[in-house]
């Protein structure tokens, strides 16, 4: 199960973004503002990004189809999703933490 | 009066437009989806050739104008063509290494093979090319 998990570490940014706005089901272009908007604008999916995203994340297993109205796909997390999204946070605390210990180091002596 | 071999969409759109090229090979059942979720986020979708999908909006300023935001994303693109390739490949490869050949010499058979070969040639190199693409999107 964790080489399940492993394999699909590290998620890109953009993919990272995706799967926290599929913590309740959204359709696409949902899941594109959400994501603009969790990642203060510093990240846009773009539609064929998201495309990419729908078709192999649902394939592969972290997220699935729940309702399809008018053309929109909607998708949410499944059990696994959730186990990677997880196992992603987790990294991405320590990776904070350890950046956030020699940040202070890394400016000029003197500056604030 | 338009040149001979060139392409109007008989569309009028004022003022700049930007066109970006994905690739997918739209099954029946995904292809509502997949243009809606375009149309959604501000793209018509202007044809497609060969699983190349066209699509298209107006320049504007501040507007996003990538379909892809990353490179990963944009590798996976051209990863998705390769299969479509090698099989298009097969099929002059296959076909020059049949036994037919050398077993009744003609002229016109030469000129057969010689023709499979250069397409099968032609397909090697797009097949480069598309793995060095890959290579540039992914290296750090």
């Amino acid at each position: 199960m964790t080489d399940k998990i492993l394999k699909f570490l590290p998620l890109t940014e953009s993919r990272y973004y995706i799967l926290l706005a599929l913590i309740e089901p959204l359709y696409g272009y949902g899941v594109m503002r959400k994501v603009e908007q969790l990642g203060q604008g510093a990240v846009r999916p773009g539609p064929g990004t998201l495309d990419g995203a729908f078709t192999t994340l649902e394939k592969q297993g972290p997220i699935a189809m729940v309702a399809e109205e008018e053309r929109r796909k909607s998708h949410t997390l499944t059990a696994l999703g959730r186990k990677v999204l997880l196992a992603q946070i987790d990294r991405l605390h320590v990776m904070a933490l350890r950046g956030t210990q020699i940040a202070g180091r890394l400016k000029p002596p003197g500056a604030k | 009066v338009a040149p001979p071999g060139s392409y109007t969409s008989g569309v009028e759109v004022p003022g700049p437009v930007i066109y970006r090229l994905d690739y997918q090979h739209l099954k029946g059942q995904d292809r509502p989806g997949y243009l809606q979720l375009f149309e959604d986020a501000g793209w018509e979708h202007a044809g497609q050739m060969n699983n190349w999908q066209y699509l298209r909006r107006p320049e504007v300023s501040g507007e996003p104008q990538e379909i892809f935001a990353d490179t990963a994303s944009n590798a996976e693109k051209y990863r998705r063509v390769i299969p479509f390739v090698v099989i298009i490949g097969l099929l002059p490869g296959v076909q020059l290494n049949s036994s037919l050949y050398g077993r009744w010499p003609s002229i016109g058979l030469e000129i057969v093979r010689f023709t499979l070969f250069c397409v099968f040639l032609m397909l090697v190199y797009s097949l480069i090319r598309i793995g060095l693409r890959i290579r540039q999107l992914t290296k750090p």
